[in-house]
C-alpha cells in the first residue's frame, strides 16, 4: 500500500511538475516534455538582480564567421560564459550544466541562447569552436575576435582571464573567470552562477526570466 | 603468459583488498568534447599504509604524457597549476576530482570515447607502480 502511495505522489508530482514548466516555457507547440520525472527543482532560490555596473552589447564573430551582436537576439535571453575549447575541466561541466538547464527546464536552443566566448583565439579557430560546441547539442554561440575585441568584452563583463603560454611547450592553459552570465530578454545581465551552482539551482534561477 | 598479463591487469583494475601502499578507485577519463587530444583524469586514493607517500608522475601508452594539475577557486576565478607530487598521508585518502586536482592527459593518439578504458601506470615516490584502468565518460 505504501509503496503505491507513493506512486501516486510521485505521478502527482509528476504531472504538476510538467504542467508548470509547460506554463513556464510559454510554449505554444506540443513539443515533447523532457523533465527529468525524479527531479524537483529547488524552490527557494534568490530574486534575479540588477548589475548596472557590467555587461551591455557588444559586437564579435561567431563560428560560422559571421558578426554577432547581443541585440540580434531581439528579446531571447541568454547564458554568456567565457572559456576555451582547451580547457579541460571547468569549461566542459559548464556546458554539461547548461545541457542539463535545457533538459531540466523543457527548453530549446531558440528558447535561451547558449553563448561561449573564447578567451583564446588563436588556437580557438571557427572550425574548432563549432565542432566543440556542436558536442553539447545545445546550439551554443561560439564568439571569437581579435585579443583587444575579446578584452573589451571581458571587461565590460567584469571577468577575467590570463593565457599561461610556456616557452618549451605548445600546450598550455588558462586561468579564467568562471561566472556564467544569465542575460534577460532586454540584454541586461540579471544573475552571476558561480562554477559551483547545480544545474537544479541554475535551472530553478533561470525559470524566473519566463 | 597473454592470459597471466590479462589476470595481473584485470587484478589491478578491481584493486581487491590487497597489500597495496596505495588502492586507486573511480578512476574515470573525461570524454574529450569534439575530439581534442586532451582529457582530464580523476580517481580517488587512498594510502593504506602507515607510510607517507606522493603521487609523482603518471603515464599511459594513449597520451604523449600526462601533467599533475591541481586547480584552485576564489572569488569566481580559477587558476590551474602543475604541480610535482600530490601527497599521501599515512592512511590518508586523496581524490582527484573536477574543479580540483588531476591528472591532464595530453596529445591523446585517439581521441578517447564514453565506454573506452584507457591505461594509467602511477608512480608513487617509494618507488612503487600502480596500474589503473579508467573508464571514459561523458559529462560532469
Amino acid at each position: 500500500m505504501k509503496k503505491w502511495a507513493s506512486v501516486q505522489r510521485g505521478l502527482c508530482v509528476l504531472t504538476c511538475g510538467m504542467a508548470l514548466l509547460s506554463c513556464a516555457s510559454d510554449s505554444s507547440d506540443e513539443a515533447a516534455v523532457r523533465v527529468e520525472p525524479t527531479v524537483e527543482l529547488p524552490r527557494d532560490v534568490p530574486p534575479l538582480k540588477d548589475y548596472g555596473g557590467i555587461g551591455g552589447s557588444f559586437e564579435l564573430q561567431d563560428q560560422r564567421g559571421e558578426v554577432f551582436r547581443l541585440q540580434q537576439l531581439e528579446g531571447r535571453p541568454a547564458m554568456l560564459f567565457f572559456g576555451y575549447t582547451y580547457c579541460p575541466d571547468i569549461c566542459p561541466v559548464t556546458l554539461s550544466k547548461m545541457a542539463a538547464v535545457y533538459r531540466l527546464l523543457d527548453l530549446q536552443p531558440t528558447d535561451l541562447q547558449t553563448i561561449f566566448i573564447t578567451v583564446d583565439p588563436e588556437r580557438d579557430t571557427k572550425e574548432k569552436l563549432a565542432e566543440y560546441l556542436a558536442y553539447f547539442q545545445i546550439g551554443a554561440l561560439g564568439l571569437t575576435g581579435t585579443p583587444d575585441k575579446i578584452d573589451a568584452v571581458v571587461r565590460q563583463y567584469g571577468g577575467y582571464y590570463t593565457l599561461n603560454k610556456q616557452e618549451e611547450s605548445a600546450d598550455y592553459f588558462a586561468d579564467h573567470s568562471t561566472y556564467t552570465y544569465l542575460i534577460d530578454q532586454q540584454g541586461q545581465v540579471r544573475f552571476l552562477f558561480r562554477h559551483g551552482d547545480s544545474p537544479e539551482y541554475m535551472a530553478a534561477v533561470s525559470r524566473q526570466l519566463f | 603468459m597473454l592470459c597471466g598479463v590479462g589476470l595481473a591487469l584485470l587484478w589491478v583494475a578491481c584493486e581487491s583488498r590487497d597489500e597495496s601502499l596505495v588502492v586507486v578507485r573511480d578512476a574515470w577519463v573525461r570524454e574529450p568534447p569534439g575530439g581534442h587530444p586532451i582529457a582530464a583524469a580523476y580517481m580517488t586514493m587512498v594510502n593504506n599504509s602507515d607510510m607517507a607517500t606522493a603521487l609523482v608522475s603518471a603515464e599511459s601508452s594513449a597520451a604523449e604524457r600526462i601533467e599533475i594539475h591541481s586547480m584552485t577557486h576564489e572569488n569566481g576565478k580559477m587558476r590551474m597549476r602543475q604541480v610535482e607530487r600530490v601527497p599521501l598521508p599515512a592512511g590518508g585518502r586523496v581524490v582527484l576530482e573536477s574543479g580540483g586536482l588531476h591528472l591532464m592527459l595530453m596529445g591523446l593518439s585517439n581521441p578517447p570515447r564514453a565506454g573506452d578504458s584507457i591505461d594509467l601506470t602511477l608512480r608513487f615516490a617509494d618507488g612503487s607502480v600502480r596500474a589503473v584502468s579508467a573508464s571514459v565518460r561523458k559529462g560532469l
